[in-house]
């Protein structure tokens, strides 16, 4: 086991998401849950075992994107 | 937007950073999002494994693909590392692909990948469009290549993907209607690329 860890060499990738758990205020991002695309995705994503074969890079995606720029 | 396939919407209001983090939104958002995914009593019910990975523009080991899949797969590795099976899978690729190499190349690190995800994991990748903007000028459509592309092509399944795309700081005074513009074209691309 240590030895596999050690080849992957992996980056720290757990900062940011420490860091964000730390600087997030309560419900700050709690409208997300709410949105009907998510719901959706989640459902699929709880079905998991009735897409085993989709092979496409479909709608078990969800993109988000957006103006996230303020103080950048 | 509706793309035929695509889930997405585009979230123009801006969630303000919180405490003062400069362009934090976005990245509290993904990390919500981890949290409450691994929260999910459905999900535990089948051991659904959830990997996440932040690409950080001002940082070189974590804006390049490769940083993407170590850190995914020592997220899987630790998570199994009482399952005697997945250790073996790596042990063997580790010994007869890695040619003698000290550190996992590109190539392995992503057919460790095909070997290891199932359409029982879900991947959060964060900033997809700052994993390139130093090192690598190759367009992302093609980067994207790297990651997903061999899974749809090879693999049994492909897993679930969250990609949050935000603009690039020297893109940061782009106004709305031409960020909606920038990320319309990449995902024109991508789904031109993979239907």
């Amino acid at each position: 086991m240590s030895k596999c860890q050690a080849w992957l060499s992996p980056p720290n990738f757990s900062d940011t998401r420490e860091r964000s758990a730390e600087l997030r205020e309560e419900s700050t991002a709690a409208w997300i849950f709410d949105e009907p695309q998510y719901e959706t995705w989640l459902e699929k994503v709880s079905q998991a075992t009735s897409l085993q074969n989709q092979r496409k890079f479909g709608s078990n995606t969800l993109w988000i994107s957006g103006m996230f720029i303020i103080g950048k | 937007m509706d793309l035929r396939y695509v889930h997405h919407w585009e979230v123009n209001s801006v969630i303000n950073p919180s405490k003062g983090n400069p362009g934090s939104g976005k990245t509290i958002l993904a990390s919500s999002i981890i949290d409450k995914l691994e929260e999910q009593e459905a999900l535990k019910r089948n051991e659904h494994q959830i990997c996440y990975f932040f690409f950080k523009y001002d940082s070189p080991i974590a804006n390049t693909a490769a940083a993407a899949y170590k850190a995914i797969l020592a997220q899987i590795l630790w998570r199994s590392r009482h399952d005697k099976d997945l250790i073996d899978r790596f042990v063997f690729i580790m010994a007869n692909k890695s040619e003698g190499q000290l550190a996992a190349s590109p190539a392995v690190l992503l057919e460790l990948l095909q070997l290891c995800l199932d359409s029982n994991s879900t991947l959060i990748l964060d900033g997809i469009d700052e994993w390139y903007v130093h090192s690598e000028s190759t367009p992302i459509v093609l980067k994207m290549k790297g990651i997903m592309g061999k899974y749809a092509l090879r693999a049994p399944f492909i897993p679930f993907v969250i990609y949050f795309l935000t603009p690039k700081p020297s893109t940061a005074r782009i106004t709305t209607l031409s960020f909606a513009r920038y990320s319309r074209s990449l995902l024109h691309a991508l789904r031109a690329f993979y239907y």
